[in-house]
């Protein structure tokens, strides 16, 4: 690919002509097979009952300059298509040398390029090996003066080593510590989200279950009745039970019923923040703030 | 002029005691369709009938006179008598006293609004200030009773202004004459 | 410090999980006002011979419905109608938002006498309340009914029922002769079965049952005078009380069924005075040149409210059984009236007139507020049942005075079917 870049015309001529090679001698190929020539031609033997010699003769003589025609023919064909074939060699030769002599450019070429090339080389070389010569140098002064620091450095090293370890440790801690911290916000986080999720179903239930409340006539403020009531996932009640009587028992049965009634309870999606509301204590306290 | 008292007075006799054995009452059981107590009964009237452009009649009767007329209406919630029945309560009161044998009920009535027995206390102030205005001008406390019969008996029957002023009224009820 | 920090975060989630597995509280602080849903099923009466002549379960039905208490549920939105408890299915009851379920079955006795059976109960809960069985005449079923309304009333408002009760009332109508006939009726609390306990054609006012319910005074114009009676309702006898010149009226039993309050105006203006029903002797309690009438007794016997003008316009005002200074309770409207106290002592309900128009109103006498519960212009005579839950009242339909009832915190309001003319000044009388 080099190649190309560097001597394109060369190479594209190049392939050109090998592909016309090639051409040539696959449709060429014609031209050299040797064709096998019809030499005898189909004499239709005639019975004549009366012959004329001099007609014979006559015929017979034009047969013979006819055939001396044809071998002529032949022998002018022959001889071209030989002459073609050699000039056919000719040029392939011609072709051939002609390649060749591209090729020996093109190495020629390349060997100048190369030649050029590995003077650069070496001139880049040299340069290089002076240069390093002279950061080597460079190196070693640099390196003693570097040496001499290294040994101040170490001392000094040495001592912030110390501290540093001190500080490391101390960072370490604290960095545990913002981790540790940051769980606990997380957590605290997760758990404010789980609040406010729980605190907005609550207020659907007590929603729910207020509006399927019918109070009972009379004075009512004052009173308070505890139900409990165990849910299904779903959000129906499994049973509910008073755990605390108000000393109403017609107060006692509407709130109990209005839980019952309720039902099926809005219960959040997610199974964990559902499992706050497995079981839920109704406090009933009518007039209450 | 006598004679004219005797046939009063007789008359006046009569009615009351015709009124008193009904108003004795029926203290036996009264039940369904038990029998009404029926107020004084009025008899006829008559009148003389002549050529005379004079009237002849019972002077309670002359419609030229304000004796004639025998109701006097009052204002919403008031007992004050207006002056357009001055005159013919003075006029009552001058018959009553001139004739100290008639005796007069002066009925008080209300209209509809308000509570009934809230109401009865009403008319009968309106029947008593004209009992007042009466013995003003001459009547006897035994000639006049004021009775109060609240919203009771409406002479309209409405529900507007036009039915209550009429019920708002004092009746004088003479005996017959 | 680290060891600390992890305890406490430990401790932390420990305690959270232990608040998981905790009953979450949930505080309810109101619910609604409204009437309870009660489904009342037809009565089988398959095993009553010859059938029944009136529908046990439509009357049950009327009665709770006009306690403003109840909102039984139409027949025709019945799934099925159950006469047993073991065709009860409790699911289509919930389903159709109903709380309460009163089924029952009619069947006949020994002696021409009937059985009714009824059972009471709780659909969400799946359990029976109540449940009774009761006998009586064919007679008698009408009271049999109300009756049920009353144990059903009192299951599930723990308030005693007011459906056996009964009515008194003014009727007025043009008789034969044309002339105004007046009457004095009783009647079952929801207007059935009315009977005349007096005739007259002069007015009739101001019944008043004594606190036994077995007399009733009134005050009657026979003679065009006012006077007033007391009869005894089971024999028709009637006693009339002294009366003198001018107004005699407005009486009312105290609760111990010894005295009347009173109004005469004997001595002037119209007072309020006090008669001993055993000693037959009249005591002055009000002294003013003003109308002081419409007295009412207090429950405990103790105070007497009554209607003044004093002021200038009629406010109800209350004084001491015994006599002394009267206290003004009324101070709001240009226009109180025909005051009576609520059984418990805590209400009184009264004749309010607001931009010229006569309402029914209660006064709460701890705080004072004014509720007005009729819209009426010409509402008068109100009258609380026994239990306070009702007001009977007098009204206007635009022909013709009716009665009315209107629970006691107005929400619900019923008109009353009676015969008849004019009907006014409801009494309702005490539990029997």
């Amino acid at each position: 690919m080099d190649l190309f870049k560097k001597h394109p015309i060369a190479v594209m001529l190049s392939v050109i002509f090998h592909l016309a090679l090639i051409i040539f001698f696959v449709f060429g190929a014609e031209l050299f097979s040797e064709k096998k020539i019809e030499s005898k031609p189909t004499v239709n033997v005639v019975k004549a009952t009366v012959i004329d010699e001099s007609k014979v003769k006559a015929e017979a003589k034009k047969l013979k300059e006819l055939e001396k025609k044809k071998k002529l023919q032949e022998k002018k064909r022959l001889e071209d298509i030989k002459k073609k074939r050699l000039a056919e060699e000719k040029k392939i030769a011609d072709l051939k040398k002609q390649h060749a002599e591209q090729k020996k450019k093109l190495a020629q070429q390349k060997a100048e390029e190369a030649a050029k090339q590995a003077k650069l080389k070496q001139q880049q070389a040299l340069k290089r090996k002076k240069e390093a010569e002279a950061e080597a140098k460079k190196k070693k002064l640099a390196q003693a003066k570097k040496e001499k620091e290294r040994l101040a450095k170490e001392k000094a090293a040495k001592i912030k080593a110390a501290a540093d370890a001190k500080a490391a440790k101390e960072q370490a801690e604290r960095e545990q510590a913002l981790r540790e911290q940051l769980e606990k916000e997380e957590q605290e986080n997760q758990k404010r989200l789980a609040a406010k999720a729980v605190a907005s179903y609550r207020d659907l239930i007590k929603q729910k279950v207020e509006r399927n409340w019918i109070q009972p006539p009379g004075e009512i403020v004052g009173l308070n009745c505890v139900v409990r009531v165990r849910i299904m996932p779903g959000g129906d009640v499994i049973d509910a039970q008073v755990i605390q009587s108000s000393g109403n028992a017609v107060f006692d049965r509407s709130v109990e019923r209005a839980t019952r009634k309720a039902a099926p309870l809005p219960l959040p999606d997610d199974p964990r923040l559902a499992s706050y509301f497995r079981t839920l204590e109704f406090v009933f306290r009518p007039g209450g703030q | 002029m006598k004679m004219y008292q005797n046939l009063v007075m007789g008359l006046l006799l009569s009615t009351a005691l015709a009124g008193c054995s009904m108003l004795g009452g029926d203290d036996k059981s009264v039940g369904s369709g038990g029998s009404g107590n029926g107020s004084v009964t009025g008899g006829a009237s008559t009148s003389g009938v002549s050529d005379d452009s004079s009237f002849s009649g019972h002077p309670l009767d002359n419609p030229s006179s304000p004796l004639s007329t025998k109701v006097i209406y009052f204002a919403f919630d008031s007992s004050v008598v207006e002056a357009q029945y001055e005159a013919v309560l003075a006029a009552h009161g001058a018959y009553l006293a001139a004739n100290p044998g008639v005796s007069v009920i002066v009925e008080g009535h209300a209209d509809e609004r308000g509570t009934r027995e809230y109401n009865v206390a009403l008319s009968e102030k309106r029947a008593k200030t004209v009992q007042n205005l009466l013995s003003l001008q001459g009547a006897a406390s035994h000639q006049t009773e004021a009775v109060a019969l609240g919203e009771e008996k409406p002479v309209a029957m409405g529900h507007d202004e036009s039915a209550w002023r009429l019920n708002r009224r004092v009746e004088l009820i003479y005996p017959a004459h | 410090m680290k060891r600390t920090m992890k305890t406490v975060l430990l401790l932390c989630t420990l305690l959270s999980f232990s608040a998981m597995s905790e009953a979450l509280r949930i505080e309810i602080t109101q619910g609604v006002s409204s009437a309870q849903p009660i489904a009342i099923v037809p009565f089988s009466t398959t095993q009553v011979a010859g059938g029944l002549a009136i529908d046990i379960a439509q009357i049950v039905s009327d009665d709770l419905a006009r306690s403003g208490r109840f909102k039984p549920l139409p027949r025709t939105d019945m799934l099925n109608k159950p006469t047993s408890a073991e065709h009860v299915n409790f699911r289509n009851w919930q389903s159709l938002g109903q709380d309460n379920l009163a089924i029952g079955r009619v069947s006949s006795a020994a002696n021409g006498m009937v059985t009714v059976q009824f059972q009471l109960f709780d659909v969400y809960k799946g359990e029976q309340l109540t449940g009774f069985s009761i006998s009586a005449n064919r007679s008698g079923l009408r009271g049999v009914a109300h009756q049920i309304s009353d144990l059903i009333y009192e299951k599930l408002t723990g308030q005693k029922g007011a459906f056996s009760t009964r009515m008194a009332y003014v009727t007025s109508k043009h008789g034969i002769n044309g002339q105004l006939e007046y009457k004095i009726q009783v009647a079952d609390a929801d207007g059935f079965g009315a009977k005349t306990i007096v005739t007259s054609s002069e007015p009739l006012m101001s019944p008043a049952w004594s606190p036994k319910g077995d007399k009733i005074s009134y005050v009657s114009y026979e003679g065009r005078r006012s006077s007033i009676y007391t009869q005894t309702l089971r024999t028709g006898q009637r006693e009339k009380l002294r009366s003198f010149k001018g107004i005699n009226g407005a009486p009312s039993w105290s609760p111990d069924g010894t005295q009347l309050a009173l109004t005469l105006s004997k001595d002037g203006s119209a007072d309020i005075y006090v008669y001993n029903v055993i000693t037959r002797s009249f005591r002055r309690l009000t002294r003013s040149y003003a109308i002081d009438t419409e007295p009412d007794w207090a429950p405990d016997g103790r105070q007497i409210i009554f209607t003044s003008d004093r002021g200038g316009k009629p406010q109800i005002y209350k004084i001491s059984a015994n006599g002394g200074k009267a206290a003004r309770l009324t101070f709001e409207g240009s226009y109180n009236a025909r005051a009576s106290y609520s059984p418990d002592g805590k209400y009184i309900t009264m004749v309010h007139r607001v931009n010229g128009q006569y309402r029914i109103a209660t006064l709460d006498l701890k705080t004072g507020f004014t509720n007005i519960l009729t819209d009426g212009k010409l509402d008068e005579s109100p009258s609380y049942a026994p239990n306070g839950s009702m007001i009977l009242y007098s009204t206007n339909d635009g022909l013709k005075s009716i009665l009315a009832a209107v629970s006691s915190d107005g929400k619900v309001r019923q008109k009353l079917r009676l015969q008849g003319g004019e009907v006014r000044e409801p009494a309702w009388s005490p539990f029997k």
